[in-house]
């Protein structure tokens, strides 16, 4: 038997130990395949996209909302019509605070579960004043109380959105009809949006959403309520994939006391055009030039 | 300079030739040949360029809108009726426990069942609670109770309540019939669907129509909101 001599026995050991620290090198790599497929990686732009590519990502998303969810869901590009500009009003004379809006935005937009999310934050407001600052989102007892009011915000679909111009990549825009929308594939999750939006509007996935398979709603659009992957920025959009095809917004549906009134406000016969032209209108920080179109009013 | 000073019609009257200066004259007088042309030409196209970048416009324009809805008959408006009409809940209970309602024409129709009519009005009538100001069964109820009266005496048919109490609540009907008081589901846009709205009644009782308090669901745990009422520390979001 040959004498092993202690220069071979070393050389054996450190080739052993550089292959393990090799292994343990690439080991993310393997995980990072597995997780993001080559053509999720190579996906271009929303608005690059030509028909059939768009029509590629969202089978691949169906697919993968399947494999990790156990459901069938469609997952529509919808796109907006011409001549048609939203308008969203509330009436803080009537909204009791009862938050059903912001549990229907829940189950409508397939938020996570764990964290209770929601695009709406109802305000708990002292009477006779609209600092924001004296206002909760947190109450947990009978509403209305006598001496509050109670508002609920989300995204104003600002005309002159700051959310989307701190967007480094242009992952977030304003499309024609006045919606703000996210392209959640494009998103780096950086949040300048949500440091930029004044009214708190933005909501960011720290964690991929949880949702029973069940409870998803499989009427989904690319832009607004498909579930969205871990670490990318979301928002409200009115349910534009409800009102894009001439529904009303989830929000709107469910509140118990008709406290919101939405429409077209290019049709001079539309119920918001009669709000905004007949009741006593205002916009949240309208200082700050962000021309929303989110209007609040009061009955008297 | 003021913006308004700059706009001043005086300030943009046009001048004759002797006020200005020479160069002055030079930049308005009609520029002869292509030069002239190709120097304007070449201060607006680097800003067409700019405004180009700026426009990140769709690769396939047929992707920017929606096919155009045709104009077709638009769908209708319905008004969910109340179901109630014209029952009273007695103190009887099915074998459920829920009180058996009784048509009003039993007791005051032509033909009164005697069944019923043995039981004193007040004690019957017990589903009603009257809180509504301080009106009585008279102000709203013919005195058959078989329909509605307004204020001027005359008679209103059921079905037709919402004029009933838009005699008092004037401002309400008037945001109800434009659209802004009431809730409703459905479609915003008839063109593509119909849409149903809230009577009066969905949600204010007609003899105590004051809201009740009600718990409101669940907050949400939100990174903001960082404390409960009771002071535990919220789960980030």
């Amino acid at each position: 038997m040959p004498e092993i001599s202690r220069r071979t026995v070393l050389k054996g050991a450190g080739a052993m130990l550089g292959a393990a620290a090799f292994a343990r090198a690439v080991a993310p790599a393997s995980a990072w395949v597995a997780n993001l497929s080559v053509d999720e990686f190579l996906q271009r732009h929303y608005k690059e996209l030509s028909r059939d590519e768009m029509a590629a990502v969202l089978a691949r998303l169906e697919a993968e909302t399947e494999e990790k969810y156990g459901v069938r869901v469609q997952i529509q590009d919808v796109r907006p019509q011409p001549g048609v500009q939203f308008g969203y009003a509330l009436n803080l004379s009537i909204c009791i605070g009862c938050r059903k809006c912001a549990e229907a935005c829940q189950i409508e937009n397939n938020h996570d579960r764990r964290t209770n999310n929601s695009y709406i934050r109802v305000l708990e407001m002292q009477k006779g004043s609209l600092d924001l600052e004296r206002g909760t989102a947190i109450y947990e007892h009978a509403v209305p109380q006598p001496d509050k009011f109670y508002m609920p915000v989300q995204c104003h679909q600002c005309d002159n959105a700051p959310c989307v111009k701190v967007c480094p990549v242009d992952a977030t825009w304003k499309e024609s009809d006045g919606i703000v929308v996210v392209d959640y594939n494009w998103c780096i999750g950086c949040r300048y949006c949500e440091a930029a939006c004044p009214y708190h509007a933005r909501r960011f996935n720290w964690t991929a959403p949880e949702i029973r398979g069940e409870e998803i709603n499989p009427d989904q659009s690319y832009l607004s309520n498909r579930v969205r992957p871990q670490g990318v920025m979301e928002k409200c959009t009115f349910c534009l994939h409800r009102i894009r095809k001439g529904r009303l917004p989830a929000c709107l549906e469910v509140c118990p006391t008709g406290a919101r009134v939405f429409g077209n406000l290019l049709d001079p016969d539309s119920e918001i055009r009669w709000v905004l032209a007949n009741k006593r209108v205002f916009v949240l920080k309208e200082e700050l030039g962000t021309r929303p179109r989110f209007f609040y009013f009061f009955d008297k | 300079m003021t913006w308004n000073m700059l706009s001043h019609p005086d300030l943009l009257r046009p001048r004759t030739a002797a006020d200005m200066t020479p160069r002055a004259r030079r930049s308005l007088a009609p520029r002869s040949g292509s030069r002239g042309v190709l120097a304007a030409a070449a201060r607006v196209l680097p800003l067409l360029a700019l405004l180009t970048a700026c426009d990140a416009g769709f690769a396939d324009p047929s992707r920017e809108f929606a096919e155009p809805i045709a104009d077709t008959v638009p769908y209708r408006t319905t008004i969910r009726m109340p179901t109630s009409h014209g029952v009273v809940d007695t103190p009887l209970r099915d074998v459920h426990g829920t009180p058996i309602g009784v048509a009003c024409e039993t007791c005051h129709g032509p033909n009164p069942s005697e069944a019923w009519t043995a039981t004193p009005g007040d004690s019957f009538h017990t589903g009603v609670e009257l809180k509504h100001g301080t009106l009585t069964c008279d102000f709203c109820h013919t005195e058959d109770r078989l329909a509605f009266r307004l204020a001027d005496g005359s008679r209103l048919e059921r079905g037709a309540s919402m004029k009933l109490c838009g005699q008092c609540h004037g401002p309400q009907l008037r945001d109800y019939d434009a659209g802004a008081h009431g809730g409703m589901s459905g479609y915003w846009d008839l063109r593509q669907g119909p849409r149903v709205r809230n009577h009066c009644t969905a949600c204010h009782a007609p003899h105590s129509p004051a809201y009740e308090r009600v718990m409101p669901v669940h907050p949400p745990r939100d990174r903001y909101l960082d404390t409960t009422p009771a002071g535990a520390r919220r789960e980030e979001h």
